[in-house]
């Protein structure tokens, strides 16, 4: 039986919607400014993503040596 | 590296891309996304916050004081107020994502009022406020005037809606206009919106494009000016309209009648004075007229019921309806037919390719009609002069007529079947002409057809078995 492997990218995506879900919902309700958010703070998906790709890199290496 | 990962990288960069795009456009001032944002037709949308503002000041002392307003972005209402002062309330909405930006650009709207001899003018600072931001608001301003007093609006996007003052004046660019009992004259310009004026006790103007203007109650002369709209006059004194577009209804109206209209239908009921109705592409439809009736249109149907005095109807590629004329009736169709019952007046009819029919008349007749036969049915004795053409004539004679008869048929017979016939001659063309005397003589009843000529005695009562 073969483990699901873990994808980075997906991940990041999964987290994305989530913000993104969250922001405009509170754009809607006048607490924050979409447009300014997620320009300010959307970068941090490369690093999200690049963090994940790391640890996915470190899980296989684990794997490899075990 | 996976394709997957390289397209997933493009994906995500794109949606930086777009993200800094609009950024960038709404710094420069043209917004996007859930931010306030013009639109066609003036109208912001997007999350929007409101906020209040009231104040008052005294109205301008004089003989005839007056109110200006002046907006932009927003409605204006105007009523009647209890006390000396001129009541203002301001209502500011502004569109920005959230209430404390909202709140902060909502405190740098103002209120202006200024007194300038008897004048005492309101508005707002937007125009300092549209210099430096590009944030989308409006202001909505509502005030209560002391009953005499005149007011001047100006709105450029939003509704107007005044009542129970003096003297009303208003032009509007964006917005329905609504001006309800106003004591003295009444003047409106309007360019996209419908207009409703009630209960006016002097004059009224309006100028409207691209809007319905509906009118109720004018004591004194009203003049409209309407272009691709429609309008709907009841209880006016005398009107007088130009009309483009749009088809215009008046009920009752206490004066003279004048319009000038084009593609549009014109339907007038009731007027006590003159009607003249002037339009194309559309027919004219008149009920009821206390003086003089003028109706000419251009491709369409004429139809006019009860004019007291007289007709003048023409037209073209349409029919002409006429029924209880007391005046002289005159009556020009191309390319149509004419149907007209109970003329007291003389009549004067020319037309062609439709048939003409006169059922009861009593003064002189003079029809002419190309291409199309004529049918004439006097209702009481014929007395006087009758010249009639056409292709085919027929003549139905009430008893106790007099006249002297010449009938001529260019390639028909001529049919006389009256008992009171005194004397026939025949013409020096044999069958095709005729004369006779009928009653003794007196008045020259003139025939001419290119087919048939019939003079018949006109039965008591008209029954299946006579036609």
């Amino acid at each position: 039986m073969t483990r699901p492997s873990f994808s980075p990218e997906g991940a990041t995506l999964g987290v994305s919607l989530i913000a993104i879900g969250v922001l405009w919902t509170l754009s809607n309700m006048g607490r924050v400014d979409l447009l300014a958010t997620l320009r300010t703070w959307w970068p941090l998906l490369l690093v999200l993503w690049g963090v994940l790709e790391l640890v996915d890199l470190a899980i296989r290496r684990h794997s490899g040596r075990s | 590296v996976s394709a997957r990962k390289i397209g997933f990288l493009v994906l995500v960069l794109l949606f930086g891309a777009v993200l800094e795009t609009s950024w960038s456009i709404r710094e420069r001032g043209f917004m996007l996304g859930p931010e306030g944002c013009r639109v066609l037709g003036g109208r912001f949308y997007g999350p929007s916050y409101t906020f209040e503002e009231a104040a008052s000041s005294a109205i301008p002392e004089g003989e005839a004081p007056r109110v200006e307003v002046q907006d932009e972005f927003g409605d204006v209402k105007v009523e009647p107020g209890d006390g000396p002062d001129v009541q203002i309330r301001l209502r500011k909405v502004v569109y920005l994502p959230t209430e404390e930006k909202a709140r902060a650009f909502a405190e740098r709207i103002e209120l202006r009022t200024e007194t300038d001899g008897d004048r005492l003018r309101v508005r707002t600072n937007r125009d300092e406020l549209d210099r430096g931001s590009n944030v989308g608001f409006e202001t909505h301003i509502e005030l209560r005037v002391p009953a005499p007093c005149a007011v001047d609006v100006r709105n450029d996007h939003g509704a107007v809606e005044l009542r129970g003052v003096s003297r009303a004046t208003v032009r509007a660019s964006f917005g329905d206009v609504v001006v309800e009992d106003v004591a003295d004259f009444v003047s409106i310009e309007a360019r996209h919106g419908a207009v409703r004026v009630g209960d006016v006790s002097s004059g009224l103007s309006v100028d409207a494009r691209h809007g319905d203007v509906e009118i109720e109650g004018v004591g004194g002369p009203t003049e409209l000016k309407v272009e691709h709209g429609a309008v709907r006059a009841r209880r006016t004194a005398g009107l007088e309209a130009r009309v483009s577009f749009g088809e215009l209804t008046a009920e009752g109206v206490d004066g003279d009648l004048a319009v000038v209209s084009s593609h549009g239908a014109v339907t007038v009921a009731n007027v006590t004075g003159r009607a003249d109705v002037e339009t194309s592409f559309a027919g004219i439809r008149l009920t009821g007229v206390g003086g003089d009736a003028r109706a000419k249109t251009q491709h369409g149907s004429v139809r006019a019921v009860d004019v007291a005095g007289a007709l003048v109807a023409e037209t073209t590629h349409g029919d002409v309806e006429v029924e209880r004329v007391a005046g002289p009736s005159e009556v020009s169709v191309q390319n149509g037919g004419v149907t007209a019952r109970d003329l007291r007046g003389e009549v004067k009819v020319r037309a062609s390719r439709g048939d003409v029919s006169i059922d009861g008349f009593e003064g002189s007749i003079d029809v002419a009609v190309e291409h199309a036969g004529t049918h004439l049915s006097a209702g009481t004795p014929i007395l006087k002069p009758i010249t009639a053409s056409a292709a085919d004539v027929r003549l139905e004679v009430p008893p106790g007529s007099r006249f002297d008869l010449d009938a001529h048929s260019r390639d028909g017979e001529i049919r006389l079947d009256l008992p009171g016939l005194e004397a026939v001659t025949p013409g020096e063309e044999g069958r095709s002409r005729a004369t006779a005397t009928v009653g003794g003589g007196g008045a020259l009843v003139k025939l001419r057809a290119d087919g048939e000529v019939v003079v018949v005695s006109q039965p008591a009562t008209t029954t299946p078995e006579a036609e």
